[in-house]
């Protein structure tokens, strides 16, 4: 049918079997178009190569509006420094005040993936910026405060210290290890870190900051590995276990858990004047991305 | 307050007064200007002064007191936008194909040293004669890396039941296994006896009631199959440590 095409039936049970059926010729005809495409690449592979060179599909990605900081490397200073000189990390792990079981559960799976990592119980008097006082008295060197309301995890600071920057991801989709199916047990061993497409300038202090809460070197025969994977201004978290089954192909088992975050705002010092916030007009351009 | 005697001027009938900000100051005020009132209502008046005072320090507390978090609302037209967006991120991610990939760089780049712990060595080896075709080293690299090779090989002659034993296709737990033995140090071994002795046991116990053939055909095979396992994971003892030692201590 062509698309200017106009089938006006009032009765709707023939219309929708009209339909269908047209429906069905068109997947119909697709498929032996297919078929018959699969054919000819078998007998000859160059028009197989020839076609996926030329039919590149549109994506989002290909379409990004242009920053002008993508690509560049990451130059100067930044507070992150000190852990690129060496100093190990050390992390404080808390939740928000009058916080409830899922803080202290996803808190729980925190522990399990940073080492060096302790939890405090949060007190209602103390703010965070106290809290951040006492951290570098006692030679910390990140703190991380989870955000919970109405009963679930939705939202993480992490602040370096000792002197910010602080940021702030909204957390969504969280699937603890448990739920995911075939997922394995993990090993208490400092895992590699891998970082996907954290590109603009902004991206790679994000980047920079989860490096600087791993360890420096790795315990490779742990095999485990954490991805951070930024796809579209979304974080994509998850852990991996690993084997390499020949030198072409890698085998992965999940360990868990899976969170989605996205950055919502990044603050100079601690808790101080907004550097960079994400708004909902920001949206607006499916194709413009920050991170 | 209103009266009677200014009935006649709707205006003015009513009568305000203002009140101390000091509470007792407060009280005196109401108490004098009600003075010949019905008792009820002074009460009343003066419940009313007590309530407000107290909303009036609440209200000044709480201004004083700084949030750590500031609400905001979500759309609901925002948030679905946002899951949407999400789920599309995470099918265009292709998130497993992107850590294949990247492990393999590193694998063949070589961060993981010059003697992976995470690699067999099978592997490793056919990846080192990877990079030595593509790129086609220098002779002297090339020398260091047959020597490298060479060293292998012997490392291999030595123990070379790992080669025989450590199979790409068994089955992950069993590694992890290993690993956590391993990592439970020299307490495991006698742990590991344990095993060995039980599983024993408990064979001869089922050989003696099953007659079968194929039953006792099956359990020979496992029993190599255990037999297997277990030469693997001392070799590891011997191995592990003294690779080990170089990351860890670092």
């Amino acid at each position: 049918m062509a698309p200017g095409e106009k089938i006006k039936i009032k009765n709707k049970m023939r219309r929708q079997k009209l339909f269908a059926a047209l429906k069905h010729e068109r997947n119909k005809a697709r498929h032996t178009e297919r078929a018959a495409r699969a054919k000819e690449e078998k007998l000859n592979p160059e028009l197989k190569q020839e076609r996926l060179a030329t039919n590149i599909p549109d994506t989002i990605e290909s379409k990004r509006v242009f920053d002008e900081t993508i690509g560049t490397e990451f130059e100067g200073e930044d507070d992150f420094s000190s852990y690129f000189d060496g100093r190990a990390p050390k992390i404080l792990l808390t939740t928000n005040a009058n916080a409830r079981k899922a803080a202290y559960e996803f808190a729980d799976i925190l522990m399990e993936i940073f080492p060096n990592c302790t939890f405090v119980k949060r007190k209602r008097e103390y703010s965070m910026k106290d809290i951040a006082g006492y951290c570098n008295n006692r030679g910390f060197t990140d703190l991380i405060v989870i955000n919970e309301d109405k009963k679930s995890v939705n939202g993480i600071t992490f602040i370096h210290l000792p002197e910010g920057p602080t940021f702030y991801f909204s957390i969504t989709s969280l699937v603890p290890g448990k739920s995911i199916k075939g997922h394995g047990k993990a090993t208490d061993h400092i895992p590699e870190l891998i970082l996907n497409n954290f590109s603009t300038r902004l991206g790679q202090t994000i980047g920079r900051l989860f490096q600087s809460l791993f360890p420096h070197k790795p315990e490779f025969e742990g095999r485990n590995v954490v991805t951070l994977h930024n796809q579209r201004d979304f974080i994509f978290f998850r852990r991996h276990r690993y084997i390499f089954r020949n030198e072409e192909k890698v085998g992965l088992q999940e360990l868990g858990p899976q969170f989605t975050m996205k950055l919502r705002r990044v603050q100079k010092g601690i808790k101080e004047e907004v550097e960079w916030e994400h708004r909902s007009d920001m949206d607006r351009d499916k194709r413009k991305f920050y991170l | 307050m209103k009266t009677a005697e200014r009935a006649h001027t709707p205006a003015k009938l009513w009568e305000r007064i203002k009140l101390s900000k000091n509470y007792n100051k407060a009280l005196e005020q109401i108490d004098s200007h009600l003075l010949y009132w019905n008792k009820f209502l002074i009460h009343k008046c003066k419940q009313r002064l007590t309530r407000l005072t107290q909303v009036a320090i609440t209200e000044r507390r709480l201004a004083l007191r700084e949030d750590e978090r500031h609400y905001v609302g979500v759309k609901h037209k925002v948030k679905r936008r946002e899951e949407n967006r999400e789920r599309k991120a995470l099918s265009a991610a292709k998130i497993e194909k992107a850590i294949e990939k990247e492990l393999l760089d590193r694998l063949k780049s070589g961060a993981y040293g010059d003697k992976p712990l995470n690699v067999d060595e099978k592997i490793w080896k056919k990846v080192l004669g990877h990079v030595e075709d593509e790129e086609g080293l220098e002779e002297e690299l090339e020398e260091d890396y047959d020597e490298e090779l060479d060293e292998d090989e012997e490392d291999d002659s030595d123990v070379g039941e790992i080669e025989y034993v450590e199979d790409d296709g068994d089955e992950e737990l069993v590694d992890v296994e290993d690993l956590e033995r391993w990592l439970d140090g020299s307490d495991s071994e006698g742990f590991e006896d344990d095993d060995k002795q039980v599983s024993e046991t408990d064979d001869s116990d089922s050989d003696d009631e099953d007659a079968n053939d194929k039953k006792r055909k099956k359990q020979e095979a496992k029993d190599e199959r255990a037999k297997k396992r277990r030469a693997r994971v001392e070799v590891e003892y011997e191995e592990e440590p003294l690779q080990n030692s170089v990351p860890i201590h670092n």
